[in-house]
């Protein structure tokens, strides 16, 4: 048997976000979503997490956000970010972040993630280590997209989460560029393919409905629809089942 | 002079210094040839011909000469340790067709900063100064647990570092961590071994084009990592990098005009450069 979860990221974001996850979460089996902590509409997305009961709510980490920033936060904010600020300073914005949702949710996170993968980083992902460890909270793969001139691999931050025991897919599968659904299901097929018997993947999503306010704050945009079409489209679900998947959450990993 | 075609910093090292006197013959040949564009030489301290390759190094200081840290071939140089090895007294081996170094979770912290010490050591005492950076063999200071304790020691010592990069490949995490430390370091690798070429290697003859071409796109210092040398049957016994170790020694007796390429097109430094 292999297992695949399935993601929803940036609920909290933007009301079309929210609106997208809701939408997913009613009409597909994608049932881990990665809550924003301090977005501008966080508040409402806690409200739709506990109208429809959503269990598995886990933090999005972002250090920095759009809210603070007053536009999109980019790949060099965050560059700058680990190059100015120490450990300890890194530490303390995750802990504050972290306690606020502890705060708002009223529960620990169900996994943790982070925007651009910045906990692919040692200076966060330390802390995080530390955080997950002591509630065995899975983490997702720190890939992170932060010097794409290298690469995706990042193993030293890989084989840190695995030596600290925490749970973590052994394949992470994004595909968020590309507006063909068809092209784009064929890549995930693809992907799963490779997974032998025992094996775990985490695939990402992006699910929002398409307006304005999306339009004009974030680069992912459009994109962000080929989602819901994707993962609400039944025989496509049905294929990664029949290819020997337990679509699950993460605790299950 | 005629103007190089790109401001790019490129470290062109020899590797395996050490290993097997063929090997050695192999390098010291390439050294003393008048078209090696060689301007690196990574010396382990642990190899089966280890304390020639020193002495040479001694006898060289016009050359640059890394101290490349081993811990999955030969045996440690520490004493004491109890994680190291296995019944023979070597190092436990990794799996380099599968990439598998799960070895490394079996080794204590402690024992691994003492045989780093060690090593480093050996080096000052048997070539009578510092190395001019520090690199390990198959690139184990990718991982964490090689990765701290060698840092600290390239930090105290003032030394930089090759990139720690995994299957010679980017490892961002191990590479933000050395930055931050502001441990001078180059930053990405092209392992020239023909036999690898298509999975995480070129050829230098025949990847010419696409590695300079790699090169001319990548961030920072590159680093070309040839592995060289003369062939006999007791390397043949020890390494499955075998022939390939001549690609770079028929360029340079038979087709020097390839290598040249290179160096018209970079600028050749070397890691005394970086300090």
């Amino acid at each position: 048997m292999k297992k695949l979860v399935i993601v929803a990221d940036d609920f909290g974001f933007l009301p079309s976000v929210n609106d997208g996850i809701e939408y997913l979460f009613k009409n597909s089996p994608v049932i881990e979503i990665s809550l924003v902590t301090n977005a501008k509409y966080t508040l409402e997305a806690l409200k739709i997490a506990k109208k429809h009961k959503i269990q598995n709510l886990g933090i999005h980490i972002e250090l920095l956000g759009s809210k603070s920033l007053g536009r999109p936060v980019t790949t060099s904010d965050y560059t700058v970010l680990y190059q100015e600020k120490s450990y300890e300073d890194i530490e303390i914005l995750a802990k504050e972040e972290i306690k606020e949702f502890e705060r708002l949710v009223g529960k620990t996170p169900t996994h943790i993630t982070s925007h651009k993968g910045i906990h692919g980083n040692f200076k966060l992902l330390n802390y995080l280590i530390n955080y997950a460890r002591g509630k065995n909270i899975p983490i997702r793969k720190p890939i992170t997209a932060l010097n794409v001139e290298l690469g995706e691999q990042n193993y030293a931050a890989e084989i840190s989460l695995k030596r600290a025991g925490l749970k973590s897919s052994n394949y992470l599968i994004a595909h968020m560029l590309g507006n063909d659904s068809n092209v784009t299901k064929k890549a995930y097929i693809d992907d799963l393919a490779k997974l032998k018997d025992g094996e775990s993947a985490e695939i990402i999503t992006h699910p929002a409905f398409f307006d304005e306010n999306l339009l004009n704050h974030s680069a992912l945009n459009y994109l962000r629809t080929r989602d819901i079409s994707i993962f609400t489209d039944k025989i496509f679900l049905n294929k990664i089942t029949k290819m020997g998947f337990e679509i699950c959450s993460y605790k299950d990993l | 002079m005629k103007n190089k075609q790109s401001n790019k910093k490129v470290i062109f090292t020899l590797h395996d210094f050490g290993k097997t006197k063929s090997i050695n013959d192999g390098i010291i040949y390439s050294m003393e040839h008048p078209n090696n564009i060689a301007t690196q030489y990574s010396l382990m301290p642990n190899g089966l011909a280890s304390s020639e390759a020193a002495k040479y190094a001694k006898a060289h200081p016009e050359h640059s000469f890394d101290l490349c840290i081993t811990f999955t071939d030969f045996a440690p140089l520490s004493k004491g340790h109890k994680t190291l090895t296995d019944k023979s007294g070597n190092f436990l081996k990794a799996d380099t067709v599968k990439w598998d170094f799960s070895v490394l979770d079996k080794y204590d912290d402690r024992e691994v900063e003492n045989e780093i010490a060690a090593q480093y050591e050996w080096f000052l005492k048997k070539v009578g100064r510092k190395p001019s950076a520090l690199t390990t063999q198959k690139s184990e200071h990718g991982d964490p647990k090689i990765l701290v304790p060698f840092a600290d020691l390239a930090k105290s010592e003032g030394l930089p570092i090759r990139a720690p990069a995994w299957e010679w490949f980017g490892n961002y995490a191990a590479q933000s961590y050395v930055e931050d430390l502001g441990l001078k370091s180059s930053t990405n690798l092209f392992v020239a071994t023909k036999d690898w070429k298509g999975k995480n290697g070129f050829s230098l003859e025949e990847d010419t084009d696409n590695i300079i071409d790699a090169i001319r796109t990548a961030p920072g210092i590159s680093e070309i990592l040839a592995l060289v040398g003369f062939v006999d049957k007791e390397l043949l016994e020890l390494s499955s990098v075998s022939w390939h170790r001549g690609e770079y020694i028929n360029l340079l007796v038979r087709k020097p005009e390839i290598l040249l390429m290179f160096t018209e097109t970079f600028n050749f430094i070397n890691f005394k450069d970086l300090k």
